[in-house]
């Protein structure tokens, strides 16, 4: 074919049998809502968002009307919702809440301490990184949940294999996370402060560790998660209350009811701690804010 | 300039001295830079020489590659030299100070403190009272034209704006040389000029002493007294080249005779040393 073949054709294509030019656009228009990254107006946000959440709820209704036999029990929402609100009049749920809650913050109080000061040594020194690298990077693929019987036979059934269990389970990601942080202030920002009259110890504090806090806010966000799965373990084991304990007792009882209600209960303490860390996050590194 | 006395430069020991030791200047000799970049040698600076008087500005041109930023980084006490010696008025280095102002090509404010707080950051070492450290701020903040800035934070300025904060903390201690890495590598067209133009103000305002690294040669005509020409791999002083332009320059030289023939002539020695 030549060129003026090729020309002719395309000619000919934009032009409708009468001679008038067919008008057919040029490349192909997307759907608003199926872009590739692309941004989507806010009622279509909103208006999907709402319609995620109702999508969920339909499928567990009808999961506990439908599907649901006498072996497989399911409870509806609403049934969800009165057993939670029992279990908080009774204040089980409270007096459980706190039990967990506490073994957490002790636990998770310590990896982070540990978290911290050994990932900032490693991110900042390379001696240290080179004295514990590759210590950490064997311990960590121990899983932490294996430990469990080995605490139960060392610490007995009191709280202290609990927020062992906790603090092994959680201290090398911080660790690790924390390093990884500590590592992305940029050199020249210490280069600057050295050639500002600032020693070491006077960089590490005022440059190094300003820099890194809202990373380090972050990591623990990110890690609060694994301190909870470590804690339900302990105490699906071992405990004579928390939550876990009492999804461990509802289950003898075979009140399903209630093991939804612990379960919600779990994902909305796991939401407001994220939401709290974040405003903690943006509240003291206003320069950080995403 | 900066025409002190002898006497002065021993009774006030410190960095609080700073502008008045500047006697003899930066002398750099048969200065040696090897990298181990795996299990290989590899030299970055072989045998500089080197000299900066007092209030000069001197620039150092080459290309990527040349140990330009190592030479620097060295002055600031940042990186140690494999063989030969750097000295400041006869002191030998040993480690970064604040009597080595220095300024990155990257952006290094401190992105949690104010202007006026990353300004102050060079002072806070310094037994100066409140007020004193305020005074010198503010005044700083005057020389680099961004008074009305003083409780901003870095980002919400811009590229340019940036790096005069980053000039007038460099500036805040009150440096006896002021190093400049690329300072406007990272900035656009329009305002590289305006900042040329801004760092040549400065230096007539202060006397600093500036040693000041760049690829771009027209920069460095239009704002250095003396233009060390630098070799690449490994860096070496090809030439050193004095500008025939007084201190009171405008833009018109950049049109002058001379002007263009001298970047002729660097143009040629900086594509002679690059081997392609």
């Amino acid at each position: 074919m030549t060129t003026t073949d090729v020309e002719a054709i395309r000619v000919s294509g934009g032009v409708a049998p009468g001679g008038t030019r067919r008008r057919r656009g040029r490349g192909r228009r997307q759907h608003a809502l199926f872009r590739l990254r692309g941004e989507i107006p806010l009622a279509a946000r909103i208006a999907l968002a709402v319609l995620g959440i109702a999508a969920v709820f339909a499928i567990w209704w009808i999961a506990a009307t439908v599907w649901a036999t006498d072996t497989v029990l399911v409870p509806t929402p609403p049934e969800t919702w009165t057993a939670g609100v029992e279990l908080w009049r009774s204040g089980d749920l409270w007096n459980d809440f706190v039990a967990s809650a506490e073994r957490v913050l002790y636990g998770y109080s310590i990896s982070m301490a540990i978290g911290i000061v050994l990932g900032v040594a490693i991110g900042s020194f390379r001696s240290a990184e080179a004295f514990s690298e590759a210590q950490i990077g064997f311990l960590r693929y121990i899983p932490a949940t294996a430990l469990t019987p080995l605490f139960l036979l060392w610490l007995g059934i009191d709280e202290a294999p609990k927020i062992a269990l906790i603090v092994v389970g959680t201290v090398f990601f911080n660790i690790l996370m924390t390093a990884d942080v500590v590592r992305n202030v940029p050199r020249d920002m210490i280069s600057s402060a050295y050639t500002l009259g600032a020693g070491r110890i006077r960089a590490l504090c005022r440059v190094v560790l300003p820099h890194s806090w809202p990373g380090i806010v972050d990591v623990a966000r990110i890690n609060l998660a694994a301190a909870w799965l470590m804690l339900v373990v302990a105490e699906l084991l071992a405990a004579q209350n928390g939550l876990g304990y009492r999804l461990v007792r509802a289950q003898r009882f075979r009140q399903v009811d209630v093991m939804f209600a612990i379960l919600i209960v779990f994902a909305v303490i796991g939401v407001v701690s994220d939401l709290g860390l974040r405003w903690l996050r943006n509240a003291t590194a206003k320069w950080a804010r995403p | 300039m900066i025409g002190i006395g002898v006497a002065d430069a021993g009774d006030a020991p410190g960095a609080a001295a700073a502008s008045v030791v500047a006697e003899h200047g930066l002398h750099i000799h048969g200065l040696v830079k090897d990298y181990r970049v795996r299990r290989e040698e590899r030299r970055a600076l072989d045998g500089v020489d080197l000299h900066v008087e007092p209030g000069e500005f001197v620039a150092i041109v080459g290309a990527s590659g040349c140990g330009k930023s190592t030479l620097l980084r060295i002055v600031a006490g940042l990186e140690e030299p494999t063989s030969g010696t750097v000295d400041i008025d006869g002191d030998p280095i040993l480690g970064p100070g604040p009597d080595r102002g220095m300024v990155f090509q990257s952006y290094t404010l401190f992105p949690w403190r104010s202007v006026a707080e990353n300004v102050a950051f060079g002072l806070e070492g310094m037994s100066m009272g409140r007020r004193r450290r305020a005074e010198r701020v503010e005044e700083l903040l005057g020389v680099v034209g961004l008074s009305t800035f003083a409780k901003s934070y870095p980002n919400e300025l811009s590229g340019g704006m940036r790096q005069r904060v980053a000039i007038a903390r460099a500036l805040a201690p009150t440096p006896d040389i002021l190093l400049l890495d690329e300072p406007f590598g990272a900035l656009d067209a329009q305002t590289r000029r305006a900042m040329q133009d801004f760092l040549y103000t400065v230096w007539r305002r202060t006397g600093t002493t500036i040693l000041f690294v760049t690829h771009d040669i027209d920069e460095a005509l239009y704002l250095a007294q003396r233009i060390y020409v630098f070799s690449s791999h490994p860096g070496r002083v090809q030439t050193c080249i004095d500008v025939p332009f007084g201190p009171s320059r405008g833009t018109t030289i950049k049109r002058d005779r001379r002007f263009l023939d001298l970047r002729d002539e660097i143009e040629d020695l900086l594509e002679s040393s690059i081997s392609p």
